[in-house]
């Protein structure tokens, strides 16, 4: 078995409302930030995997990602780094 | 009518839920999260609470445990009927038994308070009062398609899309809300506008 690390950041789809961001923008704007600073706050994420390959390691981080950490029907990922652990 | 509670780690309105079905002249059992077999039932309800803490988002966890098998094999043999409220709710869109996702509310704040409903089955429209009490009660409904609505916020708490409230399928039987009706069931509770919804229950699942 080869071992995996994978970390991944979470955010809500940019058509849906980020409560969080909104607020994080009022701040700035009264903290005197010019123009639009479109904050957005997501959930970072780090495991590790174990797999007999890569192939099969992208197959358990793609569940991870759309089942455990994520709901397809609100949010996106990225994978920012997915690499074996030697 | 046999009907099952389910109840989940941090589950909290089993009690309650138990109750308000029991005085409505179901036979009520608990169920573990570990059951695999839910065939016996007429009714499954999964009732609110906090399962697993809401850890990563509300009902996530709960959508692994092997009750939820034994609920798909309930809905895919069209066995009987499920409810869904409040955390039951939003883990029925977790599990994708419902369309749609439950998100933060606008406010970002936990709403605890009783909201005025328009309640909407069968051809009546009716005004109703009903406790909610939730985080993340957003309804967003899936880019496809959404469920039929039965239940309106008359002064939505939470910004749900479209005011939703409650939806329900009837083809699978299985519906959903983020209102607590047990908590409006009894006379020293919030007035007694939950029986409507456990009436429109047991009336389906007597439909057949």
């Amino acid at each position: 078995m080869q071992k995996f690390s994978a970390e991944v950041i979470v955010k809500l789809k940019d058509e849906i409302k980020d409560i969080q961001g909104l607020c994080v923008d009022k701040t700035l704007k009264r903290l005197g930030f010019e123009g639009e600073t479109n904050f957005r706050a997501g959930k970072y994420y780090s495991f590790n995997l174990q797999a007999k390959d890569k192939d099969e390691a992208k197959e358990k981080l793609d569940f991870v990602c759309n089942e455990v950490i994520s709901n397809p029907v609100v949010e996106k990922y990225d994978i920012i780094s997915f690499k074996e652990v030697l | 009518m046999k009907a099952a509670v389910v109840v989940f780690l941090g589950t909290n309105c089993n009690v309650e839920t138990k109750r308000a079905l029991e005085d409505f002249g179901f036979e009520v059992d608990y169920v573990d999260f570990r059951e695999n077999s839910l065939q016996k039932y007429d009714l499954v309800v999964l009732p609110g609470g906090f399962s697993y803490g809401d850890y990563i988002s509300s009902g996530r966890i709960a959508k692994f445990t092997p009750v939820i098998d034994a609920l798909a094999e309930f809905i895919n043999s069209q066995r009987g009927f499920v409810l869904g409220i409040c955390n039951g709710f939003q883990i029925l869109c977790e599990a994708r038994f419902l369309k749609g996702a439950l998100i933060k509310n606008d406010s970002s704040k936990f709403v605890c308070k009783n909201t005025p409903l328009l309640l909407e089955f069968g051809g009546n429209s009716k005004k109703i009062y009903l406790p909610v009490a939730h985080k993340e009660g957003k309804y967003i409904p899936a880019r496809d398609s959404c469920e039929d609505v039965f239940l309106r916020y008359l002064d939505n708490p939470n910004g749900s899309y479209n005011d939703i409230a409650g939806i329900y399928n009837p083809k699978a039987r299985i519906m959903g809300l983020m209102p607590h009706p047990e908590r409006a069931y009894f006379k020293s509770s919030f007035g007694l506008s939950g029986r409507e919804i456990f009436k429109i229950v047991k009336d389906e699942i007597k439909r057949g």
